[in-house]
């Protein structure tokens, strides 16, 4: 009944049916990219609801932007960058704080630094494997630097865009992302 | 260390520098026995990262995620069926303003009735609620041949779960898209019944004993992979698969719910 996704053609293809109207096309980008936006966003958030929540809001907007996109990258790049904007959504949201120095790692260090409680802390332990509960130690845009270089498999240059800084500050913020996971890891007993 | 030669490092481990740059700090590596330590640290710590696997989005969210682009797409459509109209019946005022003056009489009620649609025939602002299928749209454009074979349609589910999470406008768009199916339907004369099955009520199974029958809660015959009926239509198509693909453009399905599709046989 239905056609498979190879049938369907390229990603500006599926874009173009699904901006007619066609739901199966829409369903085909979602098949290709919901995994991956789902995982980019429980990384980042590090809980399942919120995660879920985000991934479809991700894709709601996609899908009320059909009309209108111009993909000048890819739409795992346009999803990249939405899932991400959320994430930072949610956080503002979480700890219900103004944005007092936007962009400092202080300052996001400071919201990053408040543990979360016993009761948090079990759902993340039960969405998550150890290494993506130790990345939720990062400051905020550090794990993003992080997660989006080692897990989504982004350019300095990508990630300077999506943070809105010089590579060099990417740069420093992969390392001091990288070296707080690694600390993270040892006091879990894991090295690496 | 220094800020720049944690920058130089990290640039290093991820493959970064220039060449003359890396050469530079590969002697610096030689020399340096805690920084070959450091880059070894970070080095198993990105290859961790590295390593990890996709999380698995659960399937009922993908299935809110195409309910909800279902949503956008029939509020769009269903948009410009209404713009579209709107536009054609100032187009055809401006025609009939046009033709009076030229003709010295103006017959505006006249213009303006023949934009609507003729009786019976299907609306194309009801068909978009519905989920796009060519197909299934031709056929609910065509009416059915009075000796088509009559099939059954039994909606299973959705499942509350399903339904409890839904946005108001999905509930309306679940509405208003079942609705437009059924008028579709209607229209074309291939509706033969429908109506839903309330929670109540009970089934019947043989007795223990043999011989005798007695009452059972159907509810414990549904497993958790198939739902209890709640709905149920009956309609002609040309075949069982027109059957499928009318049934397919239900938003029931997009919701998690199920539907057996049925041939009613015509033997008495």
């Amino acid at each position: 009944m239905s056609q498979e996704p190879e049938a369907l053609g390229g990603e500006s293809h599926l874009l173009g049916r699904a901006a007619a109207g066609d739901s199966r096309a829409f369903e085909v980008l979602v098949e290709r990219h919901a995994d991956r936006v789902f995982s980019l966003a429980l990384r980042l958030v590090g809980d399942r609801s919120v995660a879920e929540e985000v991934t479809q809001d991700a894709f709601l907007r996609l899908s009320r932007s059909l009309g209108t996109l111009r993909i000048e990258r890819t739409i795992a790049g346009w999803l990249r960058t939405v899932t991400v904007n959320l994430c930072r959504d949610s956080w503002r949201r979480r700890y219900s704080r103004p944005a007092q120095n936007a962009g400092s790692d202080l300052a996001q260090f400071e919201v990053a630094a408040r543990a979360p409680d016993p009761e948090q802390r079990a759902q993340i332990r039960e969405a998550l494997g150890m290494a993506e509960e130790a990345l939720l130690v990062l400051p905020e845009e550090q794990r993003i630097a992080v997660v989006l270089r080692y897990v989504w498999g982004c350019s300095y240059a990508e990630i300077a865009e999506e943070q809105h800084c010089s590579e060099g500050t990417v740069a420093s913020r992969l390392h001091r992302g990288l070296s707080a996971f690694a600390e993270a890891m040892k006091k879990k007993g894991v090295d690496g | 260390m220094t800020h720049d030669a944690k920058t130089a490092l990290q640039r290093y481990l991820d493959g970064m520098l220039a060449d003359d740059e890396r050469i530079d700090f590969e002697r610096r590596l030689d020399s340096e026995p805690a920084l070959r330590v450091e880059l070894a640290r970070l080095r198993a710590a990105s290859e961790t990262l590295v390593g990890l696997e996709e999380h698995q989005l659960s399937p009922s969210v993908r299935e809110r995620i195409v309910a909800a682009q279902r949503v956008t797409s029939y509020r769009q459509l269903t948009g410009n069926t209404l713009r579209r109209r709107i536009a054609s019946a100032a187009a055809a005022l401006i025609i009939a303003v046009a033709a009076g003056f030229f003709a010295g009489r103006l017959s505006v009620r006249g213009e303006m009735s023949a934009t609507e649609e003729p009786v019976g025939a299907v609306q194309s602002g009801l068909v978009s609620g519905i989920p796009r299928d060519p197909v299934a749209d031709a056929a609910l454009r065509t009416r059915a041949n009075a000796e088509a074979p009559v099939f059954l349609l039994l909606l299973h589910g959705p499942p509350d779960e399903h339904l409890d999470g839904l946005a108001e406008e999905m509930h309306e768009w679940r509405t208003a898209a079942t609705a437009a199916w059924t008028n579709s339907l209607a229209a074309t004369d291939r509706l033969v019944a429908s109506g839903e099955l309330t929670d109540d009520g009970t089934g019947l199974r043989a007795g223990d004993e043999g011989g005798s029958v007695e009452l059972v809660d159907p509810a414990g015959w549904y497993q958790e992979d198939w739902m209890a009926p709640t709905q149920f239509f009956v309609l002609r198509a040309n075949d069982l698969a027109e059957a499928y693909r009318l049934a397919g453009v239900l938003p029931h399905t997009s919701l998690g719910g199920r539907i057996s599709v049925r041939q009613v046989s015509s033997r008495p």
